[in-house]
């Protein structure tokens, strides 16, 4: 191995040092109160206070953290229940408000 | 951490293969997404090192097959030509020292970058057409024969004009036969004239004396153009091509720092400017909500990331020049011919070939009329332009 091999080592462990110091943790969740209009479109993951309900194979109800609230919307998405939880979706905008079709449910 | 080693075998992959782009493999595998075990942060991490160590592995076939995309194009004559001078793994390393040199400044630099690039977003974007035909009027006046210069940049420019008004298929795919075209086949099929072996490759390669001039041109270069819509690291090639010092080795430097920083920055554009610059910024702004931390992370994703694949490249370069000195020249740009034409059948079908011959044509004429092969990069150029002055 040569000098500029392990140069490229020592960047590579900076890098590696870095990810697992930054990313201790990391979730890449956001408050609902958080969710801008900018953010139609984009993927992402919310925790909070779930309710709502089912009708027919849908669930309509709202997240609500202690930043504010938000409707969310699943489409065929089964074992929803309300209470404490970790949703991950899409927003979108429907009627002028913003909301999360749910995609994945933790 | 396993979708980053994922990315980066994924990215050795696509770097090799000509003609496959790290879009689509994003998009095809995103397709099956349901499928894979990755969180939607971990596939953007598989994306992201796959992007970044495409750009460090495909200075391979540009450089030692004469097979390049719209990035690596330039690098094709002054690649072909250290291998012809059995410095093939020379012409690789520098790229290699480009690249990392460009990670290691975006890093150190982007407390700057905060502030620098929403600033140079709003500034330039509505010059950026007449920055490029500035260039282009310095490319033709910079050649003796500017008659026929002219004539091998309208010829170029108007290719482009006629492919990208109406795209009949996706770009990534079209540059494959566009650039193959344009700068692959021609340097191919001189290759055919004359040498039937290539020289024993020289393995005392591991020099670049104060690289940090060319890096820093490469840097800025890939900057500017990443960041800005309808551009990318192809024009800052030539930018770098016309402008940059004319010595051969910090060329290579500096295109491999544009390869990389414009692929770089397009994903760090999601937060620094809100927007995506590229079709893996696209597809990561789909999956997570870009912030802060996910930024540094991604800072140290791409040290991590350009570390290992400079340490790939060189090896995976070191073993396929030794092969290429033990083996008939001749035959090897027979073979690569015929898979790059094959391959364009397959990918782009009867339209591609049609775009691949015109393409050839086009690309040959500066070589026989002994201009600079950049010329070529007006197939990108005018549509810009033309589209600056509300044409297209």
């Amino acid at each position: 191995m040569d000098r500029f091999e392990l140069l490229c080592l020592v960047v590579a462990g900076i890098g590696i040092l870095g990810m697992l110091l930054v990313g201790w943790g990391y979730e890449n969740a956001v408050k609902v109160g958080e969710i801008k209009d900018e953010m139609v479109g984009v993927w992402v993951k919310v925790c909070g206070n779930l309710s709502g309900r089912y009708s027919g194979e849908n669930w309509f109800g709202e997240l609500r953290d202690g930043t504010g609230k938000i409707r969310v919307v699943a489409f065929g998405l089964n074992g929803i229940r309300p209470g404490p939880a970790c949703i991950q979706g899409v927003v979108e905008s429907y009627k002028g408000e913003l909301e999360i079709i749910m995609k994945r449910y933790d | 951490m396993i979708e980053v080693f994922l990315g980066i075998l994924a990215g050795c992959l696509t770097g090799l293969v000509p003609g496959i782009h790290p879009n689509t493999l994003a998009v095809f595998l995103l397709s099956f997404s349901s499928l894979l075990p990755f969180d939607p942060l971990g596939f953007s991490l598989f994306i992201f090192s796959c992007a970044l160590t495409h750009t460090f592995l495909s200075f391979i076939p540009s450089i030692f097959l004469g097979a390049p995309e719209d990035t690596t194009a330039l690098s094709v004559l002054p690649g072909h030509r250290f291998l012809l001078e059995g410095r093939g793994m020379e012409a690789v390393y520098l790229t290699v020292v480009g690249g990392l040199g460009v990670v290691v400044l975006t890093s150190l630099l982007f407390p700057l970058l905060l502030f620098l690039l929403p600033a140079l977003y709003s500034g330039i974007k509505p010059w950026i057409w007449l920055l490029l035909l500035g260039v282009a009027i310095f490319m033709i006046l910079s050649e003796k024969r500017k008659l026929r210069a002219c004539t091998a940049f309208l010829l170029a420019g108007c290719f482009g004009f006629i492919l990208l008004s109406k795209p009949v298929l996706p770009l990534t795919l079209l540059f494959f036969p566009v650039f193959t075209g344009l700068f692959g086949l021609p340097t191919l099929l001189l290759s055919l004239k004359g040498r039937t072996s290539l020289p024993e490759q020289s393995q005392d390669w591991n020099r670049a004396e104060k690289p940090w001039g060319a890096v820093g041109r490469g840097w800025l270069a890939g900057l500017v153009m990443g960041v800005l819509p309808g551009l990318g690291a192809s024009q800052a090639a030539v930018l770098v091509h016309e402008f940059g010092k004319k010595d051969l080795r910090s060329f290579l430097v500096s295109l491999g720092g544009v390869n990389t920083v414009a692929s770089l920055i397009s994903v760090l554009a999601l937060y620094l400017i809100s927007r995506p610059r590229s079709g893996v910024a696209v597809i990561i702004e789909k999956l997570v909500w870009v912030d802060f931390r996910l930024v540094l992370i991604l800072i140290f994703c791409s040290l991590f990331v350009s570390g290992i694949s400079a340490i790939l490249t060189l090896r995976i370069a070191s073993g396929f020049s030794k092969f290429l000195s033990r083996i008939s020249y001749r035959k090897v740009v027979l073979i690569v011919l015929v898979f790059l034409v094959l391959l364009t059948a397959l990918l782009t079908g009867p339209y591609g070939l049609l775009v691949l011959i015109t393409g050839t044509a086009i690309g040959l004429l500066p070589i026989k009329w002994g201009l600079r092969r950049s010329h070529g990069m007006a197939v990108l150029m005018l549509p810009i332009i033309l589209g600056g002055l509300g044409l297209m």
